[in-house]
């Protein structure tokens, strides 16, 4: 009974190599970067779940049957818990929300809308945004125009536009 | 095979719920209302399981043990997590999908460098996210100022603790 336990947590014990790893090697290794510390150590969560789930179903002769559903099942739930982690992070990194909601903790009292927007330069995080998708190659510049780099960045906003017309029939939320 | 097969059925039966929904009437709080629907669908399987028993269901194999069901419990639990986190982009648009967006329509021409400047307003970028806030009741509004509620000072102490344990300047 107690191998069972152990195969149903895998997920969650992979996810806590992933963070435990992400955060010591993030504060140890400074030029490793926070993106390819997330990369490695998630890489490092999912073999850790994969060479777990199969020696744990290969010790069980009752297991042995059930080993690929259990390797799809555990792979997609670490790979599930990986991507709200990485989104996690994500949000601390990049997100609006708790950069305003900062801004209240650390004003300590009220705060009206002229005093958020006098403490949040938006020119300033536009600028941070479009250094960030140069420097990764999603958009070059030229003759001091910005054309499409590498298109996953692209990708990734025409399938999030898709759904919004899919589940809100609009492709913005200003329309 | 039994956690794979309901943890799909889950996801399904759970999406054509929230679509059909979302295209009758969209809810005011859309996560909470996703939260709703996927764990909903979970907790009808595993009590249909439970209270009708196998028979039920013409031979498909069922979460016979008590680590099945955790494991289908966290398999269910990391996909709707992953799928509202998902969602929260399609609800709102980010800056950087803005500016992708408006370069890629530019085509063979090319965005000038100074246009993107003017592409998100201090409104789009600042006072929506505002009223997203309040909406979400993590701020009130009082005599024409915001304050934090007891839910946004949770949320913000989460990221910051976290923040604090990388050694990161605050982001956004």
């Amino acid at each position: 009974m107690g191998i069972k336990w152990l195969l149903a947590f895998l997920p969650v014990l992979g996810l806590a190599v992933h963070v435990v790893a992400n955060v010591v090697s993030y504060r140890g290794i400074r030029r490793l970067g926070m993106l390819k510390s997330l990369i490695y150590t998630f890489a490092l969560g999912l073999v850790s779940v994969a060479v777990a789930t199969v020696a744990i179903c290969l010790a069980d002769p009752a297991l042995r049957a059930e080993l690929l559903p259990y390797l799809i099942v555990n792979g997609i739930a670490y790979g599930a818990l990986g991507y709200d982690y990485f989104h996690f992070i994500n949000l601390n990194v990049t997100a609006r929300r708790p950069r305003i909601m900062g801004e209240f903790l650390d004003a300590q009292r009220p705060l009206t809308l002229e005093d958020i927007t006098a403490r949040y330069d938006s020119a300033l995080q536009v600028r941070v945004r479009v250094k960030r998708l140069v420097d990764s190659g999603q958009i070059v510049e030229r003759d001091g125009r910005y054309f499409i780099g590498r298109p996953t960045m692209l990708y990734i906003t025409r399938f999030i536009m898709f759904m919004k017309l899919v589940m809100l029939g609009k492709r913005s939320e200003f329309e | 095979m039994a956690v794979l097969l309901w943890g799909i059925i889950v996801g399904v039966v759970g999406f054509a719920i929230h679509f059909v929904l979302w295209h009758i009437r969209l809810p005011q709080r859309h996560l909470r209302a996703i939260a709703i629907i996927f764990f909903g669908t979970m907790v009808a399987v595993l009590a249909a399981q439970w209270f009708l028993g196998d028979s039920l269901f013409g031979g498909l194999p069922c979460l016979d043990e008590l680590p099945e069901v955790v494991s289908f419990f966290i398999f269910c639990v990391a996909c709707v997590f992953a799928y509202m986190i998902t969602y929260t982009s399609f609800e709102v648009d980010s800056p950087t999908e803005v500016m992708v967006d408006r370069i890629d329509r530019s085509g063979d021409q090319g965005l000038p460098v100074g246009a993107m400047d003017d592409l998100i307003s201090n409104e789009q970028m600042v006072k929506v996210r505002v009223l997203n806030l309040v909406r979400d009741r993590m701020l009130i509004e009082e005599n024409g100022a915001f304050r934090m509620t007891p839910k946004g000072r949770r949320f913000i102490w989460v990221f910051d603790t976290y923040r604090r344990l990388l050694g990161r300047p605050r982001g956004g």
